[in-house]
């Protein structure tokens, strides 16, 4: 009985609208009108849909999240690491200082990118200035990896807060004897730390792979055509595309893809470390 | 001259104001158990530290062997510490934490299977390899701590209030343990504890501490009979104390118009002293005939121990004594006047 209020929560706010979803992506939509055929056509349809355009780009973002995920780490762990071992005064202080620049929302946060690396931003004009090019460089902006860019600008502060707790945990004293019995500081970071923070490291993966997965506003402001991703595919489908039963088994078909990618990231490390480390 | 194994020559260490080890040196013979006795806070913990490297002495030097260790860092070091909370590593089982240190060597496999097999049988726990250190119990961690310590043959092993988790019981065990290890493997023992009976029951050396500064430095006995100052006498074995004047062989009380007799002692005049005189070197009863001291006393606890009965009594002049006995069959009863006494060869006079 004291669940109910979550299970309430869970059932009215999640669970329907995704029934109702898994419903959609057996049906058919005609015009504005909404047919029950039940059949898999939607199914197969991202599987074959122009010429497997759709699965492309589903393996196209995957690769995407991949990469932010590992880039954003490995920016943020090295800061976690820092704060954590060696300041010794206002820890905390400089943690929240650290946050201050991206307390603001994701698509101010694109567009300012936008002003740094875009056709005429900060680095076009500082480069043009200097003469180092005659010309504005384009490959900077609407494309994929302008997307992976700021993706993992925009992640990496936040993954500092799991891998610090994390790094925050490891018993002081582990590291000394580690140094006692002979372990030098490469060592002891391999040996000791870094295992010990791994917990820390997954939760960071749950954070960014998942939602990266789906995103569709980054590749829309910054993406250009050849930066599109899934996300987007099944934002289309919604909207100009009004191909409402499609976008449903896209969005049902990645939810899968998710639980399976979630599911072997706990069992690697296990639940309840997992949950030691949030 | 007997080897020595640890010298430290005139170490101070400072946190920021506080100095926190004060001038201090000593010596740690080959083989030896020697430990580092103080209240908590007299910088013993420090002391031992700065040996193992993980604190930089502020000035003075340190030498392991023959070697100046001052700036070498913890890990080239030729001794091993084992911690306070044994900071066994979670992630590693049993054999794994014992062979860190070996690892770190660059031992090859078959030599550091043979050494944690060797190990685990020093400390009692054969078979224990593939333990995880989550399902050791308090004194099981405790000797993986100690085999993984030692697994690198350290010259000298520094040991951090070992002891303190755990229950009485056990603790006696450990000590008992502690000892036969240290004699099987003949390594030197630094051992840091505030529990004089921790020290004087393993000890072959004891340096006594407050405030940074080494009080005294012997053999347990030595600091048992002979304390050189009321703190150690205190401190080790609960010495019962009475401080007064000394004069030609005699202590003038403080609070009493009395004195105790000492015999002969060479200390000038009218020198504040206290006198230490043991619990079980005072007698207690009714009738006391030859002993050179004798004073009226009341008796305020009992405590029946078995074999021994301690009794808490109020001496004439208002002085606390605590006297043991050997129990042969008769108790004394609370609230009882009566004679307390003591032999002059009994009395100890340290500085007060």
């Amino acid at each position: 009985m004291q669940l109910f209020p979550a299970m309430f929560w869970i059932t009215f706010f999640l669970l329907i609208p995704l029934g109702i979803l898994v419903i959609y992506s057996f049906w058919e939509m005609v015009g504005t009108r909404l047919i029950p055929v039940w059949d898999l056509h939607n199914y197969v349809d991202v599987f074959t849909r122009i010429k497997g355009m759709y699965i492309r780009l589903f393996f196209k973002s995957l690769a995407i999240s991949a990469l932010v995920t590992v880039g954003s780490i490995a920016l943020a762990y090295p800061v976690a690491y820092f704060v954590s071992l060696r300041i010794e005064k206002y820890k905390y202080t400089w943690l929240i200082l650290l946050m201050g620049p991206y307390l603001v929302c994701w698509v101010i946060l694109v567009l300012g990118w936008k002003m740094v690396i875009g056709y005429s931003g900060l680095l076009n004009y500082l480069a043009q200035l200097l003469g180092l090019i005659s010309e504005p460089m384009s490959w900077m902006w609407n494309n994929w990896w302008a997307v992976v860019f700021i993706l993992i600008m925009g992640w990496a502060p936040w993954l500092v807060f799991p891998m610090f707790v994390s790094l925050e945990k490891i018993d002081r004293s582990l590291l000394e004897a580690a140094a006692d019995l002979g372990a030098k500081p490469m060592k002891r970071f391999l040996r000791i730390t870094l295992p010990l923070s791994s917990p820390g490291l997954l939760v960071a993966t749950f954070f960014v792979l998942i939602p990266t997965f789906g995103e569709f506003v980054t590749p829309a402001l910054a993406g250009g055509s050849k930066g599109v991703m899934y996300g987007n595919a099944i934002d289309y489908s919604f909207t100009a595309m009004m191909a409402w039963p499609f976008g449903s088994a896209l969005s049902i078909f990645l939810m899968i893809i998710s639980l399976v990618v979630a599911t072997i990231l706990i069992r690697i490390v296990g639940l309840e470390k997992l949950m030691e480390s949030l | 001259m007997e080897k020595k194994d640890v010298v430290l020559e005139n170490v101070t260490k400072k946190f920021a104001d506080i100095v926190a080890v004060d001038d201090i040196s000593f010596s740690v013979k080959r083989g030896e158990f020697f430990s580092l006795l103080g209240p908590s806070g007299c910088g013993k913990t420090t002391t031992l530290r700065m040996i193992a490297g993980l604190e930089k002495p502020t000035k003075g030097k340190i030498y392991i062997g023959e070697e100046d260790v001052s700036e070498v860092p913890p890990f080239e070091r030729p001794c091993n510490l084992f911690f306070q909370n044994v900071a066994l590593f979670p992630h590693m089982n049993v054999s794994e934490n014992i062979a860190f240190g070996l690892e770190m060597k660059k031992l090859p496999k078959s030599e550091i299977e043979k050494r944690v097999k060797e190990l685990l049988d020093v400390v009692g726990l054969p078979g224990f390899e593939k333990r995880r250190t989550k399902e050791l119990s308090g004194g099981q961690a405790q000797r993986i701590g100690i085999a993984r310590a030692l697994a690198r043959r350290p010259r000298v092993l520094l040991l951090d209030e070992p002891l303190g988790p755990l229950d009485l019981k056990l603790r006696e065990e450990m000590m008992i343990e502690l000892k036969r290890i240290q004699k099987v493997v003949g390594t030197t023992f630094i051992y840091v504890t505030h529990d004089q009976g921790e020290a004087i029951t393993m000890s072959d050396e004891i340096a006594a501490m407050k405030e940074g500064k080494i009080i005294q430095i012997g053999s347990t006995e030595e600091l048992y009979n002979k304390p050189r100052t009321a703190f150690v006498a205190e401190f080790i074995g609960r010495s019962n104390l009475i401080r007064g004047r000394y004069h030609k062989g005699k202590v003038n009380l403080n609070n009493l118009n009395k004195s105790i007799i000492t015999g002969p002692h060479k200390i000038a005049d009218n020198d504040y002293v206290a006198a230490c005189i043991k619990p079980e070197r005072i007698s207690i009863g009714e009738d006391i005939a030859n002993l050179d001291n004798v004073f009226e006393a009341v008796i305020e606890e009992v405590y029946f121990r078995g074999a021994q009965i301690n009794y808490k009594v109020l001496m004439e002049g208002n002085y606390k004594i605590s006297i043991l006995e050997h129990y042969k069959g008769k108790i004394f009863e609370e609230g009882k006047k009566l004679k307390i006494g003591w032999k002059k060869e009994d009395v100890h006079l340290s500085e007060a």
